[in-house]
């Protein structure tokens, strides 16, 4: 519930610039990350791949995964997994739209996380998956 | 009625589209005559073959962003008004997924599928649980009754909503038959 209503407030200082890059996102969650947790002491690619591949089970679900819909690979296209619409690559090396609106960011944020953890990614998970979206070149 | 709903909703405008999905003044079409309902569709359809595309006006460039993310923008005209009203009020689980978005884009969307809206069809949100949906109508069932049920369920396919694996032009709500291609 806390993470539902920090992340309400959160769309509002990410909402107003349109164009920007993934390290201006990434000084924002690193400033929420350290207001969470003091003992914040940066991102993790690696953790970031992580969480992108687990499988997270739930009732009629049983491998629902953020690569459910998006590739491991995050230069390669997706497809929504019960739709089949084709999803661009994530990855900004890839597509330079990507981590570039912060507003449409923390809006798939929003949604992606309800659907595969059941809950809110945290300010540290957001900005693992940014890390290693950035890296992957 | 449908003309007059039509109208009614045109002049309602973007504005107040929102008070008439609140009020659930949208519920008082719901008794409508199905057999009429689906004449009226018939005709309808005649006319508009083919191309669907999702009419120009505010909000459009919106709807195909928003609402054309997941699937293909659905064409406003294959729903009536209380449908979509349904729809947009229940974004936090739409379908089992969750759709937010800010209250502003919801209330534009919301005014351009009741400006751009079809007749309510007799099927759909059935049950209080269940949103209504294009795939269940009569009309749908009925384009697409040469279609086996195996055909539904392949891997190219998946899902009677996945327009665009058929038709072509989902992208720009175009189904003309030209446009038809069954998947293997
Ligand atoms: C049910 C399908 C689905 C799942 C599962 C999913 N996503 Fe997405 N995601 C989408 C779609 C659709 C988009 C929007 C695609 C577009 O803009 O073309 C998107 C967009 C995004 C974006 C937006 C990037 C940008 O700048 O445009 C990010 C970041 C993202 N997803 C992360 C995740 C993460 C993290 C997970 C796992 C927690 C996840 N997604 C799981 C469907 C999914
Ligand atoms: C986060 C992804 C997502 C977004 C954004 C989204 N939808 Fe959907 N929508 C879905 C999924 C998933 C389904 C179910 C598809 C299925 O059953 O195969 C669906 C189904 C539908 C259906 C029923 C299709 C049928 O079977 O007839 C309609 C109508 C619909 N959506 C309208 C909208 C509208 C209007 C918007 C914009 C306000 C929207 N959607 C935005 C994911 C999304
Ligand atoms: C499995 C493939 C398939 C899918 C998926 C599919 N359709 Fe169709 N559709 C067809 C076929 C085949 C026809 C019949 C074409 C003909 O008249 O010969 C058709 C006909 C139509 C027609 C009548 C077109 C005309 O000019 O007569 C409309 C409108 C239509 N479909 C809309 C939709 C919509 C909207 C969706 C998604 C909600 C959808 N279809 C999904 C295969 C499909």
């Amino acid at each position: 519930m806390k993470h539902i209503i920090a992340m309400g407030f959160s769309l509002i200082p990410l909402a107003a610039p349109a164009a920007e890059s993934g390290n201006d996102l990434l000084a924002r969650y690193a400033q929420q990350a350290a207001e969470e947790d003091p003992a914040f002491n940066g991102f993790s690619a690696e953790r970031g791949r992580t969480l992108f591949a687990t499988e997270h089970p739930h009732g009629n679900d049983p491998a629902m995964a953020c690569i459910s819909c998006h590739t491991e690979d995050p230069r390669g296209a997706g497809e929504h997994r019960r739709t089949g619409k084709r999803i661009k690559p994530l990855a900004p090396s890839a597509n330079p739209e990507r981590l570039s609106n912060a507003y449409k960011v923390e809006k798939w944020f929003t949604r992606n996380c309800q659907d595969v953890l059941q809950r809110q990614c945290t300010p540290l998970e957001k900005g693992d998956v940014i890390t290693w979206l950035l890296s992957v070149k | 009625m449908r003309r007059k709903m039509l109208i009614g909703s045109l002049i309602i405008g973007a504005g107040l589209g929102l008070g008439w999905i609140l009020t659930g003044a949208g519920e008082l079409r719901a008794e409508e005559d199905d057999e009429h309902g689906r004449r009226h569709e018939r005709e309808h359809e005649e006319e508009g073959r083919g191309s669907r595309a999702p009419a120009a006006g505010p909000g459009q460039d919106s709807y195909m962003s928003e609402c054309g993310s997941c699937h293909v923008p659905y064409p406003p005209g294959l729903l009536g008004a209380r449908q979509w009203a349904v729809i947009m009020t229940r974004l936090n689980d739409h379908y089992g997924e969750s759709a937010t978005m800010t209250p502003e884009t919801a209330r534009t969307l919301a005014a351009y599928l009741q400006a751009n809206a079809g007749r309510d069809g007799g099927s759909g949100a059935a049950a209080d649980e269940e949103l209504p949906r294009i795939t269940t109508s009569a009309w749908f069932r009925d384009e697409h009754d040469e279609i086996g049920p195996e055909v539904w369920r392949r891997e190219s396919i998946r899902s009677a909503a996945n327009c665009g694996a058929c038709h072509g032009g989902a992208e720009q709500g175009v189904y003309d038959e030209d446009g038809v291609r069954i998947p293997r």
